[in-house]
């Protein structure tokens, strides 16, 4: 029992704590949308616009008002709250044996004062501590934005500690393109600047790395994505970094890409990133990561994700490479409540024996 | 179209594997391995990281490594046929030896753990 409660409680502590939630960008081309015309924050995630609550009414089997609280209470208008938590059970198979699972995803909160374009804009959740699981509640992001109109294409700035846009954004943290090239806590004490509208968006920050609470971006540098539709099925993007901290000098670029037919009900999403990082002692490695991600809209309110992707360490070792296999089923019960399965295989150094790690979830979502 | 992409991934990750060479000449430094390995797959923020120390142990910085090791490192003699790594706690929670495997959600890769099992071998010098 101790081989698999330790793990057990190790994962827990992990995972119990605070976090950015992320958009869903399954749903951008699939409904003419964008990531800010959904949610106030440009990178997407975290909370709805008045556009963002009417979306999701769409597809829910038992429907339901999109709106905070469902509409049961209305805060005034220059403030906007909301919730998200997740949690999940199952079971896990790190690689030396199956055990199971259960603990919270995702516990955070978010408040938006504004006053005409100007917003403040705050997200917290719970995180552990050292040894203390209750740990302390961190606003891990916190930031002053300027945006003209949430709902219409413009310029927006902001400032303060959030994170540099890079890349697909995918919910899915686990994969290859999140977890080795966007982590979890890497929020950034940074200057953002982007431009968004249905065609288009592109988005600059500089930032420096912080150093109250740490992050898992320890540099100080500069991050981009642009993004341009071609017609409405289907986009295009390019993203880079550069990020130089006490010990290595990281240099990213990437590409991305967005595909959906209509008529079989797939959306295709991928993402490729190759990372140059230099030691300050040691010799210089090239990382590779990619993740694609085929969307079947089985029918309203059910989607299948199957989550491809890979990472090689350092492409000049032949056996530093992981390969993973994802699927999910989602389902949207409410506007509030979402269900899903969550499943995945990853393996190091595919074809060549090496161990292989894996889980299956259920996951609950309540967005207040 | 949805039957390439299983296939797309399959020469990808072949792609992948065909990548590199099998010659691993990574110095085996503590500075080298504490930024190159560590401190991405242990030194996370959710993890053994300055501000979460889980378990007392920090892998973000060199100065955390290299204090870890103190407890996490034998350092003393061995007898022929033994490694110092066989009787480190570090090289045993990687192996999966002593519980709980490390990392949690997967193992690192084998030539990591070589050439942390040869620094250790080689008396895991603050170098």
């Amino acid at each position: 029992m101790r081989k698999l409660l330790l793990p057990l409680i190790v994962i827990g502590l992990a995972l119990a704590t605070a976090r950015t939630a992320h958009a869903y960008p399954q749903y951008q081309l699939t409904k003419g949308q964008t990531c800010a015309s959904c949610h106030v924050s440009p990178a997407g995630g975290g909370l709805l616009t008045g556009n963002g609550q009417v979306v999701a009414e769409d597809d829910p089997t038992f429907g339901g008002d999109g709106s905070f609280l469902s509409g049961k209470w209305t805060p005034p208008d220059w403030l906007q709250l909301g919730a998200d938590a997740r949690l999940a059970l199952g079971v896990t198979d790190p690689g030396y044996g199956i055990g199971p699972a259960i603990f919270p995803m995702q516990a955070d909160l978010y408040a938006r004062a504004q006053h005409k374009g100007l917003s403040l804009n705050l997200a917290g959740g719970f995180r552990a501590l050292g040894d203390n699981p209750a740990g302390i509640f961190q606003l891990h992001e916190h930031y002053v934005m300027w945006r003209k109109d949430d709902d219409k294409d413009g310029f927006y700035v902001r400032a303060g500690h959030f994170r540099p846009i890079i890349g697909l954004r995918l919910a899915e943290h686990a994969e290859a393109v999140r977890q080795y090239v966007n982590p979890l806590y890497n929020e950034s004490y940074g200057l953002g600047v982007g431009w968004l509208s249905g065609k288009a968006e592109v988005h600059a920050t500089a930032f420096v790395h912080d150093p109250i609470f740490g992050s898992a971006e320890d540099g100080d540098g500069a991050a981009f994505y642009g993004e341009v539709r071609a017609g409405a099925k289907a986009a295009i993007g390019a993203t880079g970094k550069y990020a130089k901290s006490s010990d290595d000098t990281r240099t990213l670029g990437g590409l991305t890409g967005k595909l959906w037919l209509e008529g079989a009900k797939l959306l295709f999403q991928g993402e490729v990133d190759l990372t140059h990082q230099k030691f300050d002692v040691g010799p210089s490695r090239n990382q590779l990561a990619f993740d694609v991600m085929t969307s079947y809209f089985l029918k309203p309110a059910w989607r299948v994700d199957l989550i491809t992707g890979a990472f090689q360490e350092d492409l000049h070792l032949a056996k530093s490479d992981r390969e993973s296999v994802s699927v999910n089923v989602s389902w949207s019960a409410t506007a509030h409540i979402e269900v899903g399965f969550l499943s995945r295989v990853q393996t190091i150094g595919f074809g060549d024996g090496g161990q292989t790690s894996s889980w299956a979830l259920l996951m609950g979502h309540y967005r207040m | 179209m949805s039957r390439l992409v299983p296939l797309l991934f399959v020469a990808l990750a072949a792609a992948l594997g065909a990548c590199g060479v099998d010659a691993d000449t990574r110095p085996h430094t503590a500075t080298y391995i504490q930024q190159a390995i560590l401190e991405p797959s242990c030194g996370r923020e959710t993890c053994h990281s300055t501000a979460l120390k889980i378990a007392g142990f920090a892998f973000d910085t060199r100065d955390g490594f290299l204090e870890a090791a103190t407890e996490l490192v034998y350092t003393g003699t061995v007898p022929v046929g033994e490694s110092k790594a066989d009787r480190s706690k570090l090289h045993q929670v990687l192996v999966g030896e002593q519980d709980p495997q490390m990392p949690p959600d997967g193992p690192l890769t084998a030539d990591d753990i070589d050439l942390i099992a040869a620094w250790i071998n080689d008396g895991a010098q603050a170098n």
